[in-house]
């Protein structure tokens, strides 16, 4: 029993130096943190709004593209869109090739899970990489359309 | 030396290496891109925002003391037992995420995907993974009684 204080008081002793320190970094370097809030190549591309989604949804060359994973996609996705995955991204899109002719002609639209989410930027830049480059990102993700009662699809 | 505590000692020892390679490669991933582990935080909805941010370092600091501690032997119990709790924090705060159909998103190895990111995969994760831990403390811990 002896031990087990000695060890939960060498935890306690560790997380209350992490969180000292942490607390003076959070202080000090705050700016610092907000300067890696997105992947760096975030700025190449533009980000639209849930209204201008909605009219570029309205044209039926418009691809939207959520790169939520597949369980996400599942449970609930934008009406039409294809799910091309951060973490699977080569097979999904070669899904998406075989099924959707003239993409390089495309505007596409790629959104994730919300305003906090990483991936959309990410398959961007792999779509980017590819040589398609009209890409658009709709930034408030499935959280602003779920929050804003639009109808939404789901494979369930 | 008995053979069989001869291959539990070194199976405890290859065990707390590869959690603590774990926890490094996790912290290290997580202090790359800290403010990816701040918004993941904040996605969970359990804390003020103004907290997240000196929580998010202090965790990502505390991980990477753990996985020291197991990686180089210095004081690895302790490590071991941190490494559970801090698991077992996580694994509440996963289900209670879960429970309430929150989509999250880990963020625990950056962009690096190890054995899945879904909901499930990130719960069997996390299981396996304190009960490594628990292993290894409770090893540890018989033998030294």
């Amino acid at each position: 029993m002896g031990k087990l204080i000695r060890d939960f008081s060498w935890i306690l002793g560790m997380a209350l130096v992490c969180g000292l320190i942490g607390g003076i970094v959070t202080v000090l370097r705050p700016l610092e943190l907000a300067s890696n809030s997105r992947s760096s190549f975030a700025q190449n591309f533009s980000k639209i709004s849930i209204s201008e989604f909605q009219k570029l949804m309205q044209h039926k060359q418009t691809l939207i593209l959520d790169a939520r994973a597949h369980d996400f996609f599942r449970l609930g996705h934008v009406p039409s869109a294809k799910n091309v995955s951060r973490e699977k991204f080569a097979e999904d899109w070669a899904k998406v090739m075989k099924q959707v002719p003239d993409l390089a002609q495309r505007q596409m639209v790629v959104y994730c899970s919300g305003i906090d989410c990483d991936d959309s930027f990410q398959v961007a830049e792999k779509l980017a990489s590819l040589g398609l480059t009209h890409v658009l990102i709709f930034e408030g993700g499935w959280e602003e359309w779920e929050a804003a009662r639009l109808p939404k699809e789901s494979d369930e | 030396m008995n053979k069989g505590l001869v291959f539990e000692r070194r199976f405890v020892l290859v065990l707390r290496i590869v959690l603590g390679a774990i926890f490094l490669l996790a912290g290290g991933m997580k202090f790359r891109a800290p403010l990816a582990l701040v918004k993941a935080i904040e996605a969970y909805r359990l804390l003020p925002e103004t907290v997240v941010p000196w929580l998010a370092i202090s965790l990502l600091l505390f991980e990477l003391l753990i996985g020291l501690l197991l990686v180089t032997g210095w004081q690895w119990r302790i490590g071991a037992l941190g490494a559970s709790l801090s698991l077992l924090v996580f694994l509440m705060v996963l289900a209670s995420a879960w429970l309430r159909q929150i989509p999250i998103e880990c963020s625990c190895f950056g962009a690096i995907t190890f054995l899945g990111v879904t909901p499930q995969a990130m719960l069997f994760r996390n299981m396996l993974l304190l009960l490594i831990a628990l292993f290894c403390y409770v090893a540890d811990f018989k033998k030294q009684s």
